[in-house]
């Protein structure tokens, strides 16, 4: 749209103007209110069509059901449980996934050496699907914390791997030549330049890693637990509890989102302090 | 052949300026392909002090003898000396300055500089250095700046700065005022001289610029085709004996003036 604009801007200016005018007078309201527009709506929507009947109660709970669930559960100190586990593991396996594939990234992406030794089997690991560790990991490790936090491990892995490796390889050569001119090599080279340069590439690759971290979560949880918000998920499935199954959703969407936009924060940071 | 050997100064960042030998160096580029010689028989001596400007037509080969000065390209045949030094793997007697300041954009110009300080400086001497160097430069203001806050003009003082803080024994410059506009170039070769008078160094100086070489050098080489197989030699080795300030309307200026610029394949009667 906006190349559109440009275009007609030169050709026609006035009714370019007039077109952009619309678009620009929203952009010109705060955006967290924009943001909030859609999930309210979707909300009053879902009020209306449950309390006034048109879709039934055991197919859609009411917001208000959804709320008491939450409530409900959190008094009895069931919910407190399941998020706290949950977040342990995803904290746990994120931060270890995350170190490891900051670690081997960083060899592949600096020793060709390594990049053909290891390329080709950890591209080949990197296809496997997430739900087809999970038998293996159970058998393995049993039904404890080992396994789920093993699978969020995998997950945050590859994310942080792929970009830190990539970002490696495309540190701008005339940077690494000027610095080794000085004498600059080996660790001190990695230290001076090509860490610092590939700073904000590591934050991306965080961020995606947390994102997975999350997801693999749930599928652990999903398919061997007895606590968290994953087991809550089959647990409220199986009781036909669509209020409870609705929330922990939500609860996912929130916590993803809360957890996203402080590395989001920090991945701000870097950017302006690295480049 | 006149030299000229810039008079030792007595202050604190005096370097010992070294000489550069080369002896029958040739360099050879191999692909798969095929093999293509650059360099063919070069033979120089540069005396300690002494301002070198290299001339000749792009891919001749100027950058590639500078940067095996450095050790950042190896000769195939012969070798380099820089004083008794023989090159061999990076050589941290020389620093460089290249055409693109090359600065790392997460450091103040500050920062920047220092990270030309030969391993193992004290911290005292090396701020005293760098103190020195930003005056020096002009850069008294930006000190605390990044370097995408400056202007390409500054940024190439960082970078030479930068290499000053090495002191090193020979200064290697390829084209570093090349991607500047004209008027900030004319400044640029006057603080090069301001310089060299208190750090006086080697300084062996890739340009394609005939005037500025003619400015600045104590002495003129120009690489081109002398065999057969187009490989590059030394084909002019003009010493220039005029002391600074110099005039471009000079007879002896305007004379090498037209003689460079026809040994680089220019007419130089529209120029």
């Amino acid at each position: 749209m906006s190349t559109a604009n440009v275009a007609d801007t030169r050709e026609n200016p006035t009714p370019a103007k007039h077109k952009a005018g619309i678009a620009a007078t929203i952009l010109r309201a705060p955006k967290w209110l924009l943001a909030l527009i859609l999930p309210l709506a979707t909300l009053a929507v879902w009020q209306f069509v449950t309390v006034s009947g048109t879709v039934a109660p055991w197919t859609l709970p009411t917001p208000g059901s959804v709320v008491a669930a939450a409530f409900e559960l959190l008094e009895d100190g069931d919910l407190g449980k399941h998020i706290g586990i949950s977040t342990q593991r995803v904290l746990l396996g994120f931060a270890f996934g995350s170190l490891l594939g900051l670690a081997l990234g960083a060899l592949v992406g600096l020793s060709k050496l390594a990049d053909a030794f290891l390329g080709l089997s950890i591209s080949a690991l990197r296809a496997v699907p997430s739900l087809a560790w999970v038998p293996l990991l159970v058998l393995w490790m049993k039904m404890g914390e080992d396994s789920k936090v093993t699978l969020v491990i995998i997950g945050a892995f590859f994310p942080v791997f792929t970009t830190v490796a990539l970002a490696l390889r495309h540190v701008d050569a005339h940077l690494i030549e000027a610095a080794r001119s000085f004498g600059l090599k080996g660790l001190k080279l990695l230290r001076t330049v090509q860490l610092p340069a590939v700073v904000p590439s590591i934050f991306s690759g965080l961020r995606l890693a947390l994102a997975q971290a999350w997801l693999f979560l749930v599928a652990a949880e999903l398919l061997g637990a007895s606590m968290g918000l994953g087991f809550l998920l089959t647990d409220s499935q199986n009781n036909g509890r669509l209020d409870r199954l609705i929330m922990t959703i939500v609860l996912l969407a929130v916590f993803g989102k809360i957890t996203d936009a402080l590395l989001s924060i920090a991945e701000r940071w870097a950017i302006k302090r690295w480049t | 052949m006149a030299l000229t050997i810039a008079a030792p100064e007595a202050t604190s960042t005096t370097s010992t300026a070294l000489y550069v030998q080369f002896s029958n160096v040739s360099r050879t580029f191999t692909t798969k392909k095929e093999s293509r010689t650059v360099l063919a028989d070069i033979n120089l001596h540069i005396p300690a002090g002494q301002v070198l400007a290299i001339l000749g037509a792009s891919g001749c080969g100027k950058s590639t003898l500078l940067r095996s000065v450095s050790g950042l390209d190896h000769p195939s045949t012969g070798d380099i000396r820089t004083g008794t030094h023989e090159v061999n793997g990076i050589n941290e007697l020389c620093a460089v300055s290249f055409q693109e300041p090359r600065l790392l954009p997460w450091r103040s110009v500050r920062e920047n500089i220092a990270l030309g300080l030969a391993p193992g400086t004290e911290k005292a001497s090396g701020d005293a250095l760098i103190d020195e160097l930003i005056e020096l430069t002009g850069l008294s203001h930006a000190a605390s700046l990044r370097p995408r806050e400056i202007s390409g003009g500054m940024a190439q003082r960082v970078s030479l700065a930068r290499a000053l803080a090495r002191r090193p024994g020979v200064l290697l410059l390829d084209e570093p005022f090349g991607a500047l506009d004209a008027l900030t170039r004319l400044k640029m070769q006057d603080l090069l001289l301001s310089i060299h008078a208190s750090f006086p160094t080697t300084v062996l100086m890739v340009t394609h610029d005939v005037d500025e070489a003619l400015t600045l050098a104590d002495r003129v080489i120009v690489l081109g085709r002398s065999t057969g197989n187009g490989a590059a030699g030394v084909i002019e080795d003009l010493a220039i004996s005029a002391g600074q300030p110099r005039r471009h309307t000079d007879e002896k200026f305007v004379a090498d003036r037209l003689h460079l610029l026809r040994l680089l394949g220019v007419d130089p009667t529209n120029h």
